[in-house]
This record gives C-alpha cells, structure tokens and sequence, in this order.
C-alpha cells in the first residue's frame, strides 16, 4: 500500500498549483517517514500539515494521514474497540474525498473506508460471539458506525436486511447469556426479546423471530414451574403456574403465525405441538402430532 | 487479501449467529403443576393411625410424565415423619397399600372398579377427567382459564376415615 501512495504521491504533490512548497516538503517529510514505518512520528509531521491553512484543503494531506492512522490503528489499536486511530483514518480520507471534486484519489480512500467499515462490523461480530455480558452494549455501538460508514458510502443503500441479521444475533447471544444462568441472567432474556421485537417491527413475517419469540416465552414458562416443589403451599403453587403459564399462553399467537408462514417446517409443528398439550388442548396437540409424523415421512423419502 | 479475507469473515458471521433458533424445552408442565399439587393435598390431609408409620405411598395409575416427575422431584421428600415412596401401578384393581392414589385419563373405564376396590381403605383418589367425582374419585382436577385448579367431593374422603382440611377445601373451585 505503501508504494501505490508514493506514486500517488509523485503524481499529485508535484502539481504547483495545489500545494505550497513548504506544504509539499512537508508531505513529503510525513511521506518518508511513513514509509520508514515510524507512524507516530509520520502522523506528527502529517497533522502539522492539515492544521496549516493551505494544507486543510489538501486531498493529498488528508489521502496520506487516512493510510498512516490507518496503519497504526491495525499495528497498535486493532485491539481497541474504540480504537482512535480508526476513527482518524476514517475522517481524514473523508475529508481527502470532501476535497478531491475530480475524483482522482476517491476510489482508494472509499476502498479504504470500506476496510474500516468492515472493521467496525467484524468487531461487533466479534463481541457477539464472546458473549460477555460487560461488552455486549459495544456491538451496537459498532454496528451502528458501520451501518453510518456504509451509507456514507452508499447512500440509497437499505439496511434493513442487515438490521434483521444484527439483530438476530444479538438476540441469540443475549439469550445465550440467559441460559448461562437463569436466575442472574433474567434481563438478557428481556433484552434477548427486545431484539426479536426489534425484527419483528422491521419484517411482521420473519420466521426465525416468530419462532424465537414463541420458544422464549415457552421455555420461560417451563422453566418456572421448576420452581414448582419449593412451593409454600397451594396459594403459592396458584402463584408460580399463574405466571408460567401467561408465559405460555403468550408463546401461541407467534408459533400459530411462524406455522402459516411456512407450514412445511417441523420445527413449528413441534412447536405447536407442545403447546397446545401444555394449554389442555388435546385435540389440536393430537393433530400437530398427526402432521409432524406426516412431515417426518415425507423427510424419509 | 484483507479486504477479501474480512468480507468472507463478514458473511460468516452472519450467517453462523443469525439463524441460531432456540431449541423448545419439551416439559410436560401439567406433570409438573399436578406433581406438586399431590405432594402440598398429602399435606394437608389427615390419615387414620393406622397409616401414619411407615412409608407414605403415592400410586400413580398412567400418566408416566406423572410419575417420573413425582420420583424425581419428591422422593426424597417426607410427610410428617413419613419418607415418600412413589410407585408406578399398571391397570389393577389389585392395589396395594397407598395414601394417595392417582389414576390418569387412560384409567378412567376402570374408575368405579378401582374406587368399589378400595372402599374400605382410607386411599385419597385423585384424577383428572370430567365426572370422576361420581365414580369414587375425592378430588378433581379440572383446567379452567388457563391454570389447573380441583374440585373436592368430601364424602368420598371422609366416609374412609380421612381428614381434609379446611385449607385443601377453601382452596377448591369446588366442594360436594
């Protein structure tokens, strides 16, 4: 990367008419010193130059300071969540397209900010994936810079494919962390739903969060009435069902819609199934059963 | 490289977090909610001296989730000073000594039998199909409004020698 800039370098920095002589040497020192691998001393010489008035609105100026904050952020701060050199890169080679109207250096700082916007996501990712309860509320965070970077870079972009998926995932890691320990985890599996509503209110019809929502609220019904044989007697069995099983009943109505969106599925057959047994509803349980066996079969062959 | 390497770990991630659905937690809640509701009726019923030492002998007729939730959950458990036995029973009207007796839905065409069979032993029938106070059984189990709640009728207590308390009873959707 660093040769491909020396030669935009050469070509733009030898234009007169762009930059003052004093800012040019002082480019050039940035230069020599980035491709010399010192980045802090590269990045000293380069803010020198943008701080100056002529060197504010130089493309180049701006171009080179995104690769250096750029480089130190993946040798220094890749670690760093909040990493500040990311964000300098990113605002320099904004500023480098902000002040290049003939596109000559667009192409390789939007390359670039999509290196950093990819950075933001897979760090979220990232964080979603270790589950860690201290963390959690930084994937949004990320994401949300990554979603501002895309449509920086792509204005009519639509999100909403990308939200969906997000969310999904921060849904499950949320109800991960509540299944870790039931008791401690309590508000991650509120936060774990919120997701899902979050979905929900994106796309009515998204199978994967009606089925989620449904098991959710099931397996919490389910997993009170474990509670069941520390009961204090009748009243306080009357109070541990009351509770378990609105918590059922409320899993209906979204197993009911995640089968008739796609009444193939067994998952929501079996679903079903279980619920309506748990609300004495033999009949329909009994026919849910006649279906799952039915899609079984048809699995077979 | 990186670029390309970082847009595969994109499209990974998605698709390895995102379609994670959970997985249902199969219970049978009734077998839980009747599970405890049988141990808090044993309670609160009085048993003739006769039955109070030794085990305390929960049957259960049917309902296998019943039964397994029973041994698993309050086994270990006592009655006063008595140890809690649960035992399974196949279809019979030959019973053995029980406290408390449960018969499920798949039992009921032998109800009457069972309840004529036991007349003279002070066993606390219970059950969970509509007219089975009529057949001998003493206490119901009826699922109105989404909960499951029971109906008592006394005499097929009290005419064995059995004591319901006032809790068991003021607690009851019903008493005959």
């Amino acid at each position: 990367m660093r040769k491909f800039i020396y030669i935009l370098l050469v070509c733009f920095i030898s234009v007169p008419v762009m930059v003052t002589a004093q800012v040019k040497d002082k480019i050039e020192k940035a230069y020599a010193l980035y491709n010399a691998g010192e980045l802090n001393a590269a990045a000293e010489a380069i803010n020198e130059v943008v701080e100056m008035n002529e060197g504010k609105t130089s493309k180049v100026a701006w171009h080179i300071r995104g690769f250096i904050y750029k480089d130190i952020y993946v040798e220094h701060e890749e670690n760093d969540l909040f990493s500040p050199a990311r964000e300098e890169a990113l605002i320099s080679h904004k500023n480098c397209i902000a002040n290049d109207p003939e596109g000559s250096l667009v192409e390789q700082s939007r390359n670039a900010i999509k290196y950093l916007s990819v950075s933001f996501y897979n760090d979220a990712i990232e964080i979603i994936d270790a589950r860690d309860t201290l963390t959690m509320d930084d994937a949004s965070i990320l994401y949300n810079k990554y979603k501002k970077v895309t449509l920086y870079l792509y204005p009519d972009s639509v999100m909403t494919e990308k939200d969906i998926e997000f969310y999904l995932a921060m849904s499950t890691a949320h109800r991960k962390i509540y299944e870790r320990n039931r008791e401690l985890g309590d508000k991650h599996w509120g936060i774990s739903n919120d997701y899902l509503k979050k979905v929900l209110d994106l796309d009515p019809e998204n199978w994967p969060a009606l089925y989620s929502t449904s098991v959710a609220h099931y397996n919490k019904g389910a997993y009170n009435l474990d509670k069941l044989p520390e009961a204090q007697g009748i009243t306080d069995i009357y109070r541990i069902e009351a509770e378990s099983m609105r918590s059922i009943q409320m899993a209906l109505p979204f197993m009911i819609k995640a089968y008739q969106i796609n009444p193939e599925k067994i998952e929501a057959v079996k679903g079903l199934k279980t619920i309506y047994i748990n609300l004495d509803r033999e009949e329909e349980s009994k026919e849910m059963r006649e279906l799952e066996l039915k899609l079984e079969e048809t699995k077979k062959h | 490289m990186k670029h390309i390497f970082l847009l595969i770990i994109i499209f990974v991630g998605i698709s390895v977090h995102g379609q994670q659905v959970p997985e249902m937690d199969e219970k049978d809640t009734a077998a839980l909610v009747k599970a405890s509701y049988l141990y808090n009726f044993a309670k609160l019923i009085d048993w003739p001296d006769e039955y109070k030492t030794g085990n305390f002998i929960i049957s259960v007729m049917g309902s296998s989730n019943l039964h397994q939730e029973l041994v698993k959950k309050y086994n270990s458990k006592k009655i006063g000073s008595q140890q809690i036995e649960i035992r399974k029973l196949s279809q019979t009207l030959n019973i053995n000594k029980c406290h408390v007796l449960y018969v499920g839905k798949e039992s009921m065409d032998i109800l009457s039998d069972i309840a004529e069979s036991l007349k003279d032993k002070p066993t606390f029938i219970i059950t969970d199909e509509a007219g089975a106070l009529e057949k001998g059984s003493a206490l119901n189990f009826e699922f109105i409004n989404g909960q499951w709640r029971y109906a008592l009728k006394l005499k097929n207590a009290t005419d064995k020698g059995l004591f319901i308390g006032s809790t068991l009873k003021s607690l009851a959707i019903k008493v005959e």
